[in-house]
Order: structure tokens, then C-alpha cells, then sequence
């Protein structure tokens, strides 16, 4: 065993003939990997800057687009921008949400009119962003998109992000370039401890939806 | 424990706003509701119903007949992460609480079981929202289990019972002014949804969440097409009631283009009638205008048109209804 230890070590100070040789001195070497780490580092961050600018860049045009289509929409009677968001299937409590009114505002609205130029602007705004992602993403059933959760780690739809006025993270959603997670905590930095739960909902024995510790 | 951003987002609709097509739900608050104590004594107070949303109804149309109630009255300022979870807080804007100083509370550990109709005598001045029930269910557990879930989960096992108080407020609301009556509207609309469509119902479908919005276009739908049928029968009962003019066909209320009275009915019909029936007449063609306008895909016209038309009406006819 001794005698093997010692083979070893002969063996890596001289190389025995026959074995390729360096042909650069060490030194050389770690100079190349050196430089090697450097440019590929160095690529990396400037496509990471490439990828940021780029993102606030495609962020402002979707902007643009939504506010050219805002203003194509504020055509519209108030009335008719209902008719439309309620044909699309948007629960009527979500819109109340997402215009930051109550949900008798809108029952009002609906009844006999009396919407005010904000308001009317503001369903100009949902329509348009609906229109926008769904002709641009190709995003079909647009309400049942609103209502579904971005990730399977937090129970938060598009329709929270637009309601807490983060319309820039229902479009980055809708892109599918960022990974979820970036989006959940540029809605919410707290957002692993705010939606940690112990329990999970399931349909009981009786057909009924029940509520259980996960671990059960 | 959670608590609202605003309170605010604890109600779905206060005092007068309270429509009462809505269903009788969970987190209601009902006002002057008399109560036989124990002891046999009657005495009138506000309360909440607790009832879970899935068992306050025992067929989906009757109320149970038993109802679990808690009682309502105003509170010491309430931390609602730090105690005092006997109670569910009702801060301002509820009726008759004023603001943070001194809110309303529900209180759990003060029920009362009552029947519908004792329910039902009383006044609604509040709905609690999806929120608000869910955190009353929360204060609730946590009261008498000492247990903390999170409002997520029960929104996630409740959110199908509140979608179904929704539809069925929306389709009431539609169907009253059809002229359909509250209660027959809230059986119409609960066949529609246990409609049998190949072995699930669209209150089946209601538990998915993918599915809930085509529901909602779905009820739209056969909404619109009831509307249709009650415009046609609405025409034809004012057709029979209508003396036929020289021509018989001077106003044609059912084409979908707007013709102005003074010229499409140069003979005696137009002459004839009654300054009421005249203005009814308007009015249907007007509407048939704005609908047609609409369809062409020019709102703003028919918005303009129905505008013009009110503004009109209400100069003309200031003590007539307008719409």
C-alpha cells in the first residue's frame, strides 16, 4: 500500500514516457482560463443587460400598444364595454375588483349608466389589454386565463395582479418569457410566507369541497 | 390570521345597495329580526347568518330549517391579528358603525338558531364579499377549534357556492324585469344550472375553475335569448292592443330600422293615439334603433341616440319615467 502511495505520487510529478506532454507551461495555461472565465462572464452579463433592456424595451411597446388600443376602445359607449367584458365571462364581483369600484357601482352601470370619464376609461383599459393578449399571445378563453393562478405555488390570478394595478405583470405573464416566480415577487416580495398553507382543499366523501392538513 | 387592506373589501353591497335578488348567504346581515330567547321572551336584534354556505340550504332553493345566527353590536376597537376572535369586526362603512373607534362585531359566542321566516322578516343592510366571508369562516374556526386556515383555502372550497349566489342574483335581476317573478326566477335559474348534460351539471362545473367563465357566457346567452322571446311576446301584445290604421302597417315595430312616427304614419294612426301610447311607441322604436345601431357596430351612435332620446323624453315629460 505504501509502495502504491508512492507510485502515485511518482506518477503525477513525472509523467511517464509515452503519456502526452504539456505543451504550454502551466502558467500559460491558467492565463487562458483566466481570460476564458472573464469573456464568457463578461457575455453574460451583457446579455444579461441585452435581456433587461430588452424587457423594458418590449414592456414599453406592449405599453404603447395597449394604451393605442385603450384609446381605439374609448369609443365605445360605457354600456357596450360592459355588454362586451360580460360576454367575454368576466364574473361581474372580478370586474368590481379590477375597476376599484363595488360591485353595486357596476350593477349600476349596467342598469343606468352614469359612468364617469375614469371609469369609462378604466373598461376601455380592461378590454383593450383583454383584446391585446389575446390576439397578440394568442390566448384563447381570456377570462378563464384572467382567473387562473400563474403558478402552481401561489393562488394568484391575473385578475389580482391587474386588480392591485400591476397590468405590466399581467402582460409579462402573458409574454411567458419571465419564469413566475420573478413575477410573484415583483407582485409580492412576501409572497412564500403570505400564501403558505399546512392545508390542501379536496372533495369529501359527501361531494362536498373540504378543507384538510396536507400531511391528513 | 389575515385582515382586510381596506375595510371596504369586506362587503359586497351596504344598506340600500343590498339587492335582494341576491340569494340569502353566508355573512349576511340582517337587521330587526325578532328572536325567541330561551325563556320564551321575544326580543329584536341584527345578526349574521354563520350557516356554511353548503349546508344553509337543504334542496339549493329552500333556506334550512333551522338557521345558526350570530348576534350584532357595536364593539370595542378590534386588532384582528392579535385576539378577540369570538367575534367577526364590521368596521365602516357598515351602517351604524363609526369607523375604527367603535366598529359593529358579530359575535359567535352569542347564536341563535331561527327560522327562515324570522330571517326573511327582517331587513338585509349588509353582504358580505368573497373576502369578507372568507375571513368571518377563518375568526370563526379559529374560535372554536383554534385552528388558523388560511382564507385562501376556503375561498378555494367555497368560491363555487359564491359563484352560484352570483348567477342566480344576476339571472333574478334580469328575469324581474321580464316580469318573471323573484322566486320563480331563482327556480328557473337553479334548473338551468342542475341541467343534466351528460352526467354533469353546469353546478358541477362551477367547482372548476377553468370552466366557471363559460358558464357565466352560457347563462348570458340563454339570458339574451329570454329577453328575446319576452321583446317578441311584449310586440305581439302590443300589436293585438294597437287600432289598426288605414294601412294597417303605418308603424312596424318589428323591423330593426328606425322609422321617425311623424313620416311613417302620415294617416289617422299616429293622430289617433294617446299622448302614452305615442310615447310608448317612440320609446320601442327607439329601442329598436339603438339595438340595430349597436349591431352595426356603432355604439357610440346608439349610445348618442338612447342619450338624445332621454334628454328628450325628460324636458317633454318630466314626470314620466324616462327609461
Amino acid at each position: 500500500m505504501t509502495s502504491d502511495r508512492s507510485g502515485a505520487t511518482q506518477t503525477t510529478s513525472n509523467p511517464p514516457d509515452g503519456l502526452a506532454q504539456p505543451t504550454e507551461p502551466t502558467v500559460t495555461l491558467t492565463n487562458h482560463l483566466d481570460n476564458l472565465i472573464d469573456s464568457t462572464g463578461s457575455l453574460r452579463s451583457m446579455g444579461k443587460q441585452m435581456s433587461e433592456s430588452a424587457g423594458a424595451r418590449q414592456q414599453k411597446a406592449l405599453f404603447i400598444a395597449w394604451q393605442r388600443r385603450t384609446n381605439g376602445r374609448g369609443k365605445q359607449a360605457p354600456k357596450a364595454l360592459l355588454e362586451e367584458i360580460g360576454n367575454l365571462g368576466f364574473a361581474w364581483r372580478d370586474v368590481a375588483r379590477m375597476m376599484r369600484v363595488s360591485v353595486p357601482a357596476v350593477q349600476k352601470w349596467r342598469r343606468s349608466g352614469g359612468v364617469t370619464g375614469e371609469n369609462r376609461r378604466r373598461l376601455a383599459s380592461l378590454l383593450a389589454l383583454c383584446d391585446e393578449i389575446a390576439e397578440r399571445y394568442m390566448i384563447q378563453e381570456i377570462a378563464s386565463w384572467f382567473e387562473m393562478p400563474i403558478s402552481d405555488q401561489a393562488p394568484v390570478t391575473p385578475i389580482d395582479l391587474y386588480a392591485e394595478g400591476h397590468a405590466d405583470l399581467v402582460l409579462e405573464h402573458a409574454v411567458g418569457i419571465d419564469d413566475t416566480e420573478q413575477i410573484l415577487t415583483a407582485y409580492d416580495t412576501g409572497w412564500r410566507e403570505r400564501f403558505r398553507s399546512g392545508f390542501e382543499v379536496y372533495q369529501d366523501h359527501d361531494g362536498q369541497m373540504s378543507i384538510r392538513p396536507k400531511d391528513a | 390570521m389575515e385582515k382586510p387592506r381596506d375595510p371596504e373589501d369586506l362587503y359586497h353591497a351596504l344598506g340600500n345597495d343590498v339587492n335582494p335578488a341576491r340569494p340569502i348567504l353566508t355573512g349576511d346581515v340582517i337587521e330587526a329580526v325578532e328572536i325567541t330567547n330561551a325563556d320564551g321572551a321575544t326580543i329584536t336584534r341584527t345578526v349574521m347568518v354563520l350557516d356554511h354556505p353548503c349546508s344553509l340550504r337543504t334542496n339549493g332553493v329552500d333556506l334550512a330549517d333551522r338557521l345558526l345566527v350570530a348576534e350584532v353590536h357595536d364593539s370595542s376597537p378590534i386588532s384582528w391579528r392579535e385576539g378577540e376572535f369570538n367575534r367577526m369586526p364590521l368596521p365602516a362603512p357598515m351602517p351604524s358603525a363609526e369607523g375604527k373607534s367603535r366598529p359593529l362585531a358579530a359575535y359567535f359566542d352569542t347564536s341563535y338558531h331561527i327560522s327562515p321566516a324570522q330571517l326573511l322578516a327582517g331587513k338585509r343592510i349588509a353582504c358580505l364579499s368573497v373576502l369578507g366571508i372568507d375571513l368571518m369562516l377563518q375568526r370563526r374556526v379559529k374560535h372554536f377549534s383554534r385552528v388558523t386556515v388560511p382564507t385562501d383555502n376556503f375561498d378555494k372550497a367555497n368560491i363555487h357556492v359564491y359563484e352560484e349566489a352570483d348567477l342566480v342574483k344576476g339571472w333574478c335581476m334580469e328575469r324581474e324585469d321580464h316580469g318573471v317573478k323573484a322566486e320563480d326566477a331563482f327556480s328557473e335559474c337553479l334548473k338551468w344550472l342542475r341541467e343534466d348534460l351528460g352526467g354533469r351539471t353546469r353546478q358541477d362545473k362551477l367547482k372548476d375553475a377553468g370552466l366557471r367563465s363559460t358558464v357565466r357566457q352560457q347563462m348570458g346567452q340563454r339570458l339574451r335569448e329570454l329577453r328575446a322571446v319576452r321583446r317578441s311576446t311584449s310586440r305581439a301584445e302590443a300589436d293585438a292592443a294597437r287600432c289598426p290604421g288605414p294601412q294597417g302597417t303605418a308603424i312596424t315595430p318589428h323591423t330593426s330600422t328606425y322609422i321617425p312616427p311623424a313620416q311613417s304614419d302620415r294617416g289617422a294612426t299616429w293622430q289617433t293615439k294617446t299622448p302614452s301610447s305615442r310615447r310608448a311607441i317612440l320609446f320601442e322604436k327607439i329601442a329598436d334603433a339603438t339595438e340595430a345601431l349597436s349591431k352595426h357596430n356603432a355604439p357610440a351612435q346608439a349610445s348618442a341616440l338612447k342619450d338624445l332620446a332621454e334628454a328628450y323624453a325628460s324636458l317633454s315629460f318630466p314626470n314620466q319615467p324616462h327609461s
